[in-house]
């Protein structure tokens, strides 16, 4: 404890030293003083009393020497002098520090911004307590429907349950403690002006004791809620509270119209609260239809494992569906399943940033022992003079750490930029219905907190502490003696054509592998996103726009519905600048799909098992095919006489004419759809469309124009989604599409405007951030592979220039010396770059998953990248070979 | 010159002690005073270089037993007054009973007949 305080006071005295001096002499003038004074009381001469009052106190000099020592702390001031003058050598050498702090920099901070990404996708739990105790329910099927995987084996689905499943589950389950079922309710808010959609939940009330959410006002759903007579109740989100009651606190007890129904709320969610999505403004029961399903939550009972909690669920469900016999049930936790799809990818990019971290420390290291050579001839004399090898390694330190702390300061400035390009590339169109839903979890949850500022803290500590180790390793191990001959001119060095740096050398082989790997899967991963995104998906995206309308509920029965769509179509291709209009249940791209149970007998089949193989169900009208610019393979499109009450006419699509009338033409034959006995004409086949997703093939499909549909459309309540091709900018065309809109009900709302070019980038937009990324750090590394050669030779030509001059003397020509200088670079990087492509090899198999059309083993890319550095290379080190076939032999003999 | 002969030297240790006893007697006092005092105690038996008794104010305050503050002598001048702190009295408390023990061993050591100091 004195200890302590002893430290702390000569700490303080550190940075007051000058002030304690001050004191100490105005102490010792005022003691001197009074002493006088008090002797010349005594009857002395001014003289004597002078002269004793010295005498008496003894030497001055000696006791503010004896003063200075209790107030000095040994280590921390020579540090402190360290640190000052390392700070003083950097404004000394601007290009260097320049250089080398950019570097450490831009590797801090990139990887600093990925750990961001690591840090809230993967390490950080879900705002939930205890969230690593949510499970939810995971089914695997022995085998995938055709065409959905390319790879078409056992596919891993999210499993939902029914709520009459869900009081089973209840009753006998004893490994989770607490069950819960929601699923997605999108419902229209009614009363008063334009009527808005809303994004929300229907669960049921353990959700809410599942996820420990705490209400911001009144409460949550208790056990009372899921009695029959329950009143019908509602949770608003915090946004929703504020958009559609200005945050008024007295908003418990109003009441609400969704849907046509009234709801009375209870509760407000506080802001930062989200279940099970971002989009979520509300949370209603799930009502008591036993037949009501959605997705399962549970929290597991303390101390059961995952495994004995999946066995039990197993058992029970496989009891409770007898017909789903080759499924397996599992748990899982709901943590590793929302990043699932993109762990691996995450991982992948922190690897990658870890090896431009990696170039980068090297690039300056380099840097630093060419220095370091440099500076030999001062070491050996600090040396020489006495200095300990603890104080030359505190020197050093010192310096690493004014580096890499000045670069780590400028990584966390990088990374705040770092961060927001993440966010701007991962974030896009914020819908759920689109497949592959949100292509980035948990992404607002990523920036630069203390955790993220802690790491990279500790990076930069650990960078200063390889740097200042460094140099010292490596002169240590040297003779002095050497060193302090190389400084008179005794050079044995020098004069050898041998290159006497080797782990310099070394270095810089292992920076030029390291950026070739990177290379090659930055390569392969633009390679893989330039063939996804120019898939020929079937329909073409530029000039469409789409959006989706919201009724008033109750006041459209479904007669006039398709009344009214038909009527909105009519008028929107009346208006100008518009080709074609059309709407449909689903678009491309949009997750829902719906069974025909095609087939050419009308033998009604029984109802499939989930995942046997199908055909989905389009319901389109008229221009559907205009407007999305889907080709007629065969035979004609709809026309306007195709409506209801006429023979029933649909189209196949090319995969489902291949499967059911192989080497004919299906034009004029009969089929027969779901369970209804009236026959339906083939009239036409159109092109495959990559209905899910660029990257999964097309699957057989039928469209029926929705006007001869006789049931109401099997997905919404409205034809889902209205589609317009545009001559010009489409989002131009919004204004006229909403007053078209209003022309026919000023009630109805537009939502979801978007054009159909969003909605593809938005289901690539994973692999585009892959692709974008890695683009990024390969460029950034092999920038830095370059700016290292360029350093290595420009190095040894300064330090060969007495033997190039040497050379030239001899006769040597200039483009004999540039062949020199340039060949030994390229040995170097050739030698990286087969180190590079082997390490490739080993570890491009890793990006497997995320490539498509490109084998991880690509000889194009590999090939295009060994160019693409040779060429690097060449020129790195094209510019000092240059300078040194232009040493004047007279004057590089001279010099030293 | 004989009377330099007969001057003791400073033990080590002792001076701090000295200053920590003055300075819980008579209360606030500056550097000087501090010097006189011991002088006088000692009656000028002690050997003392009055300039010494800086370094051990600093290594007194550093581990806190003393405070200082500059004021006003008595004269009108500028000094830095010392004033004992609750540690120092503590500290002074323990090395008091520790002085008083050794120096009683080391009376009976040399003089087992007589008794006192």
């Amino acid at each position: 404890m004195t200890r302590l305080r002893i430290f702390f006071h000569r700490l303080l005295g550190l940075f007051l030293r000058s002030k304690l001096e001050r004191e100490l002499e105005e102490e010792i003038r005022s003691h001197l003083e009074m002493q006088i004074e008090d002797n010349l009381r005594q009857g002395m001469s001014p003289e004597d009393a002078r002269r004793a009052a010295r005498l008496r106190f003894g030497g001055v000099e000696q006791v503010k020497e004896a003063y200075r020592d209790k107030g000095r702390l040994g280590w921390i001031e020579s540090l402190w002098q360290d640190l000052r003058y390392a700070i003083r050598t950097l404004f000394r050498n601007p290009v260097f520090s320049v250089v080398v702090l950019l570097t450490l920099a831009i590797g801090i901070g990139s990887t600093t911004a990925i750990f961001s990404v690591v840090h809230a996708l993967l390490l950080k739990p879900l705002p939930y307590p205890d969230s690593d105790r949510l499970v939810r329910l995971v089914v695997t099927q022995p085998l995938g429907p055709p065409g959905q995987s390319s790879t078409g084996g056992p596919q891993r689905v999210p499993g939902g349950i029914s709520v009459r499943e869900l009081a089973e589950l209840r009753s006998r389950m004893r490994s989770v403690s607490t069950i819960g079922v929601y699923n997605v309710a999108r419902m229209t808010m009614t009363g008063g002006g334009e009527a808005s959609r809303l994004e929300g939940m229907v669960i049921s009330a353990s959700i809410w004791q599942a996820i420990g959410a705490r209400p911001l006002l009144g409460r949550v759903f208790d056990a009372t809620e899921d009695a029959p007579e329950a009143d019908p109740v509602i949770v608003l989100s915090n946004r929703a509270w504020k958009r559609f009651f200005q945050g008024d606190p007295g908003v418990i007890g109003r009441n609400i119209v969704l849907g046509g129904g009234h709801y009375t709320v209870i509760g407000v969610m506080p802001e930062e609260f989200t279940f099970a999505n971002l989009q979520s403004e509300f949370w209603i029961h799930i009502g008591r239809s036993p037949s009501a399903a959605g997705a399962f939550l549970a929290r597991l009972s303390d101390g059961v494992s995952l495994q004995t909690a999946s066995a039990e669920v197993n058992t029970i469900l496989r009891e409770l569906r007898p017909q789903a016999r080759t499924a397996t049930f599992e748990l899982s936790r709901e943590q590793d399943e929302i990043v699932g799809p993109v762990r691996r990818p995450v991982l992948i990019l922190m690897a990658a940033v870890a090896f431009v971290l990696l170039i980068a420390c090297v690039n300056v290291a380099n840097l630093l022992l060419a220095r370091s050579v440099a500076r030999q001839r001062e070491v050996a004399i600090r040396i020489a003079l006495g200095a300990g090898r603890g104080r030359l390694m505190q020197q050093y330190l010192a310096e690493g750490a004014v580096l890499s702390l000045a670069g780590g300061a400028g990584g966390v400035v990088l990374a705040y930029g770092g961060v927001r390009l993440f966010r701007s590339l991962a974030s896009t169109l914020s819908r759920t219905d689109l497949e592959g839903r949100l292509p980035f979890p948990r992404i607002e949850e990523v920036g630069i907190n203390a955790d993220v500022l802690a790491f990279a803290l500790c990076l930069s500590i650990g960078v200063s502490l390889l740097f200042g180790l460094l140099p010292v390793l490596s002169r240590l191990a040297g003779n002095q003696i050497q060193a302090l001959k190389d400084g008179i001119g005794i050079d044995r060095a020098n004069s050898g054509s041998r290159w006497r740096f080797g782990s310099r050398s070394a270095l810089l082989v292992a920076e030029v592998a390291l950026a070739m790997m990177l290379l090659v899967g930055a390569g392969l991963l633009i390679r893989s996103f330039l063939k996804l995104s120019s898939v020929d998906a079937g329909y073409d995206p530029s000039n469409v726009l789409t959006f989706q309308l919201v009724l008033p509920g109750g006041r459209y029965p479904v007669p006039q519905l398709k009344e009214s769509a038909e009527n909105l179509v009519a008028i929107l291709e009346k208006s100008p600048g518009v080709e074609a209009a059309a709407y449909s249940v689903q678009l491309p791209m949009v997750g829902f799909r719906e069974r025909a149970l095609f087939r050419t007998t009308p033998a009604i089949p029984e109802q499939p098992a989930p995942g046997a193989p199908d055909e989905d169900l389009r319901l389109v009208s008229r221009d559907y095919f205009k407007a999305m610019g889907i080709r007629i393979k065969e035979g004609r499109a709809f026309n306007e006489q195709d409506r209801a009450g006429q023979p029933r006419v649909l189209l196949i699509n090319e995969s489902l004419a291949r499967r059911e009338f192989p080497g004919r033409s299906p034009i004029g034959e009969t089929a027969y759809l779901r369970r209804d006995p009236t026959p339906w004409q083939i009239i036409g086949v159109v092109q495959d469309v990559r209905q899910f997703a660029f990257d999964r093939t097309a699957e057989p499909q039928v469209f029926v124009d929705f006007r001869q549909w006789p049931g109401v459309n099997p997905i919404g309540d409205v034809p889902n989604y209205f589609a317009v091709r545009t001559k010009g900018d489409p989002l131009s065309m919004v204004p006229a599409v909403r007053n078209a809109v209003h022309a026919i009900d000023p009630q109805v709302g537009l939502y979801n405007v978007v054009t159909m070019e969003q909605i593809v980038a938005h289901t690539i937009s994973r692999p585009r951030l892959y692709a974008a990324l890695l683009g990024i750090f390969a460029t950034v590394s092999v920038t830095l592979a370059g700016i290292g050669i360029y350093g290595l030779t420009a190095y040894s030509v300064v330090r060969r220039t007495r033997e190039i001059g040497i050379r030239m003397a001899l006769g040597a020509t200039a483009s004999h010396v540039r062949n020199l200088v340039i060949r030994q670079s390229i040995w170097l990087v050739a030698a990286g770059i087969i180190i590079g492509c082997a390490g490739a090899a080993a570890l491009t198999r890793f990006l497997q998953g995320l490539l498509f059309g490109v084998e991880p083993f690509d000889a194009l890319t590999l090939l295009s990248v060994v160019v693409l550095f040779l060429f690097v290379a060449a020129v790195a080190s094209y510019v000092p070979a240059r300078r040194a076939s232009r040493v004047d032999p007279m004057v590089s003999l001279r010099c030293e | 010159m004989e009377q330099h002969q007969r001057k003791n030297e400073v033990l080590p240790g002792t001076l701090n002690l000295m200053v920590l006893k003055t300075l819980s007697t008579l209360g606030s006092l500056h550097g000087y005073g501090i010097a006189r005092r011991i002088e006088q105690i000692s009656g000028n038996l002690l050997q003392l270089n009055q300039g010494t008794i800086y370094p051990a104010l600093l290594s007194l305050e550093q581990m806190g037993w003393i405070s200082s503050k500059w004021g006003v002598s008595e004269n009108n001048r500028r000094a830095k007054y010392y004033s004992i702190t609750r540690a120092g009295r503590k500290q002074l408390a323990a090395e008091e009973e520790n002085w008083r023990r050794t120096s009683e061993i080391m009376v009976r050591f040399l003089d087992p007949s007589e008794e006192g100091a």
